[in-house]
């Protein structure tokens, strides 16, 4: 028998690991040496995929891409890159791109291949024809947080001011829309106040609904990084689910799903109790609300509120390994470190209470106090590369335009009409249609025409064979524009082929405030196009088919201008230094010349090409680094809250009682699903599944089970399980091993196949405030159907 | 002793340029390439901040376009750090 010590072990485990995942057996043959290659050049850029905006460069030899590596000098990422953001390159050439107009005139049609011209022409008249047989709300687009700015300003410009409709969204609402709830609630501005930076500084950091190892790697890499450097620093990991982000933490909370309300008030009442709160923060900064109208509360009410939360009955509501000393631990660790950052994603926002769960960690921290000083920030994790930038502050939702205006307020409206130079009045006065407002009225046959860019919603939406059906109806022109055939393209009626990143040049905003800029470095392939473009030449079309001048007058700042770079330029500048000029999200100093300065990018607010040029505002609302906080300033006092949601200039403590998810488990359907993100793979994976490197590590869904329920179902390690919900039934090899806790199941949500397509499955009720989906909870059976059979990888 | 798989991307054309310069440093155990400019390798230090510091060092080489862990082992590193584990006896299986 061989022995093999530990760490002979360990180094084989290691060297296979690597060598699984380029795909080579071991032992390996050296190659050869060769020459080096001449004109190589290397270009900046941000990473394609999530929401760190980490920083690359990219290698070009003769026009021709051949690798990625991180800048060093990047605050974002400092260098590192995941396996993901390492390999997207791979998409640049990829021979499944789409290379030219595709359009049929019924959906049970073949497509053929037609010109831009007619293409354009098509796109302009199906618009025009829904507004004038069924008025401006009849046609919607739905945009994208992987959109460049540029793009979702311009699209939305042109149909809020063009085609006079609010019907402007984004997915986004599927992912950030409950955070963007908290933080105007709770802070009265969107975004954090903080930065990348405090992760280097924090005592503590408390990571809730949030996989962050797999989600945000390199983000998770400083924060273990800070944990190895400092073994005082504590790490805090509430999650249902053992995931590989729980194996840093010092302490892992598992509580059944949906009760981390009763979770985070429970621990607020520890801080009341135990006097762990900032007293002088409370006085200076703070105020108490309740109920939907926001009715003011004072301390004593809130303590009142809070009565029913003790520890102990926490525990009892919470299960799991929850205990009430666990409880008063985390509290007490939160509340007295020298700094705790907390960080969040899709776990507290995609539910029906996202924007409690979003204020509740909130209130924590504005209990303690734990915010302004450096390590301590309430920071949500935003999960696609220009959520913020693009979305979130270019006017990319339906309730939302530029520079963080509410729709509903008419001074916002006239602001932003004003800048365009269109008439008062031409913005409709009322938000249009939530995403899953937006589907429903497809499958009514109320949207007659419908723009769908750089999103997949036929397989994210939740729930989603019920709006398939209408995407599927005749009833509905669907345009997509798109680098890859997607679940989505088979609705489409025209299917238009885009440029892909380092194609075309444009801006993104990442999670942490900054805007970096990418500039085109490749040609797209075939006749792949820039949206923005695009989007310009429709509008065009557009306004001679409605014979609107105003139409025309979206896109006349942009007239014959080159589309890779002067293009672009002009849009960010109008957005930046008109929409966002005294808006909390001032950009007016982060040009494209700045921008190509930078290392990274800017944080805003940045009115002044100086102050953008040192990085701009690391902490919002601090005198001497924010210039708004200075420029806004009304008192004394070294924070001022200025955000535009709060007249009072307060920061607010929400009285938020526990209430259940929509659809919990019950006799019919005994098990939780959640679903989630893994490491190998973005979203809907028609990127990464065409990287080989990346589809070798994870070839297609699977479930996974406590090993606890798979031993009382009788399931074993690659069994076949079939996953019913009230809504539709998937599929899956079964993983056995303690990630959910029991009656739990996971499966990651990227794969294409029908019948691993775990949206399928999920649950669309919403959250009544963000509108955003419940995609993190709902009622599941779980039954094995076989042994393991042989799987194949699946991408349309 | 934190011991890390490693997938080291390289211009395929420089693959050989990169062995050679990576199998001088302690530390380093090249198993093989891929033929596509992907260098399988294990690495191990003394703490995790000597491997960040590795880690750097070969990034820093003209050749090495990028130096991504698929593998980490850090347990007696943090184990210590716990106050839990001095020393480990070699095991045997």
């Amino acid at each position: 028998m061989m022995a093999q010590t530990r760490r002979d072990f360990l180094k084989t485990t290691a060297a296979l690991s690597a060598a699984s995942y380029v795909g080579v057996s071991l032992p390996l043959e050296q190659q050869s040496l060769v020459q080096a290659a001449e004109g190589e050049t290397w270009h900046r850029g941000t990473c394609r995929l999530c929401g760190v905006g980490c920083r690359v460069e990219l290698g070009v030899r003769q026009g021709v891409p051949f690798g990625l590596r991180g800048v060093a000098e990047a605050r974002t990422n400092f260098g590192y890159l995941c396996m993901k953001g390492m390999h997207f390159w791979q998409c640049l050439g990829h021979k499944d791109r789409l290379t030219k107009p595709l359009y049929r005139e019924k959906k049970s049609d073949p497509f053929k291949e037609i010109s831009w011209d007619a293409a354009l022409d098509i796109a302009a008249a199906k618009f025009a024809e829904a507004v004038k047989q069924h008025g401006s709300d009849a046609v919607v687009y739905y945009g994208s947080g992987q959109a460049l700015t540029e793009e979702t300003y311009l699209f939305q410009k042109i149909m809020r001011g063009g085609l006079k409709t609010n019907n402007v969204e984004g997915n986004p609402r599927l992912c950030m829309a409950s955070a963007v709830g908290g933080y105007l609630s709770s802070f009265g501005a969107d975004e954090p106040i903080g930065g990348y930076a405090d992760l280097e500084k924090a005592h503590c950091f408390f990571i809730i609904g949030s996989n962050t190892a797999e989600a945000h790697p390199v983000l998770f890499r400083r924060i273990m990084r800070r944990k190895l450097d400092n073994p005082g620093v504590k790490v805090i990991n509430a999650d249902p689910r053992v995931s590989q982000t729980s194996r840093i933490a010092d302490l892992h909370l598992q509580f059944k799903p949906g009760t981390d309300l009763s979770l985070l008030n429970a621990m607020a009442r520890v801080i009341i109790d135990e006097k762990l709160y900032d007293e002088q923060f409370l006085a200076n900064y703070a105020a108490f609300k309740q109920g939907k109208e926001g009715k003011d509360a004072t301390l004593d009410e809130y303590r009142q509120f809070l009565a029913p939360y003790t520890p102990e009955a926490a525990a009892a509501t919470c299960g799991g390994n929850i205990t009430a000393d666990v409880i008063r631990q985390v509290a007490r660790w939160f509340a007295t470190s020298k700094g705790t950052m907390s960080l969040w994603c899709m776990g507290i926002n995609q539910r029906k209470q996202g924007v409690w769960a979003n204020n509740l960690i909130h209130n924590l921290h504005i209990l303690t106090g734990q915010l302004m000083k450096e390590g301590a920030d309430s920071f949500s994790l935003t999960g696609q590369p220009n959520a913020c930038g693009g979305v979130r502050e270019a006017g990319g939702l339906s309730h939302i335009l530029p520079g963080h205006r509410p729709v509903e307020k008419e001074k916002m409206r006239n602001q932003v009409e004003e800048a365009w130079g269109v008439p008062p009045g031409r913005i409709p006065a009322e938000p249009g249609l939530h995403t899953v407002a937006m589907f429903t009225a497809i499958n009514e046959g109320k949207v007659k025409a419908a723009w769908i860019n750089c999103t997949s919603p036929a397989q994210s939406m939740p729930n989603c064979d019920f709006y398939n059906k209408g995407m599927a109806g005749e009833q509905c022109f669907i345009v997509c524009t798109d680098i890859f055939k997607t679940r989505t393209t088979e609705f489409a009626n025209l299917i238009l082929p885009t440029a892909f990143h380092f194609e075309k040049t444009g801006v993104y905003g990442c999670t942490e405030r900054r805007s970096q800029l990418t500039r085109k470095v490749v040609n797209a392939p075939g006749e792949a196009k820039p949206e923005v473009w695009i989007a310009r030449e429709w509008a065009k079309r557009l306004a001679v088919k409605l014979d609107d001048p105003v139409i025309a007058q979206c896109v006349k700042p942009f007239e014959g201008l080159e589309e890779d770079f002067a293009l672009p330029q002009a849009i960010w500048d109008e957005y930046t230094q008109k929409l966002t000029k005294n808006r909390d999200c001032d950009l007016r100093g982060a040009t494209y010349a700045v921008l190509s300065r930078m290392a990274d990018g800017v944080q805003w607010p940045a009115p002044t090409e100086e102050f953008a040029l040192t990085g701009g505002t690391v902490k919002k609302f601090v005198k001497g680094k924010d210039p708004m906080a200075d420029s806004e300033s009304k008192n004394d006092l070294p924070y001022q809250f200025y955000g535009p949601a709060h007249e009072d200039r307060k920061l607010w403590i929400w009285l938020r009682p526990q209430a259940d998810p929509s659809e919990i488990p019950d006799a019919e359907y005994p098990f939780y699903l959640s679903t989630g993100r893994i490491i190998d793979h973005w979203h809907t994976m028609s990127m990464t599944g065409r990287v080989p490197e990346l589809l070798r590590a994870n070839p297609y869904a699977y479930v996974e089970l406590n090993p606890k329920d798979a031993g009382r179902l009788g399931i074993k390690p690659g069994d076949m399980v079939e996953l019913t919900s009230r809504r539709g039934v998937n599929v899956l090899p079964a993983k056995v091993y303690e990630g959910p806790m029991e009656g739990m199941v996971f499966a990651y949500w990227h794969d294409q196949e029908q019948t691993r397509m775990i949206n399928r499955v999920t649950k669309d009720d919403y959250d009544p405030g963000s509108k955003e989906p419940e995609f993190k909870i709902c009622a599941v059976k779980v039954k094995r159907v076989s042994g393991p059979v042989p799987i194949k990888p699946f991408l349309i | 002793m934190p011991i890390a798989g490693a997938v080291i991307s390289t211009r395929p054309e420089e693959t050989a340029i990169a062995v050679a310069l990576l199998s001088g440093l302690t530390g380093v155990e090249v198993h093989g390439t891929d033929g596509r400019g992907a260098i399988v390798a294990v690495l191990e230090t003394a703490t995790t901040a000597a491997m960040e510091h590795l880690i750097r060092t070969m990034s820093a080489f003209a050749p090495i376009l990028h130096v991504g862990l698929t593998f980490l082992n850090a347990e007696d590193e943090m184990a210590a750090q716990a106050g839990c584990l001095a020393s480990r006896p070699e095991e045997t299986g």
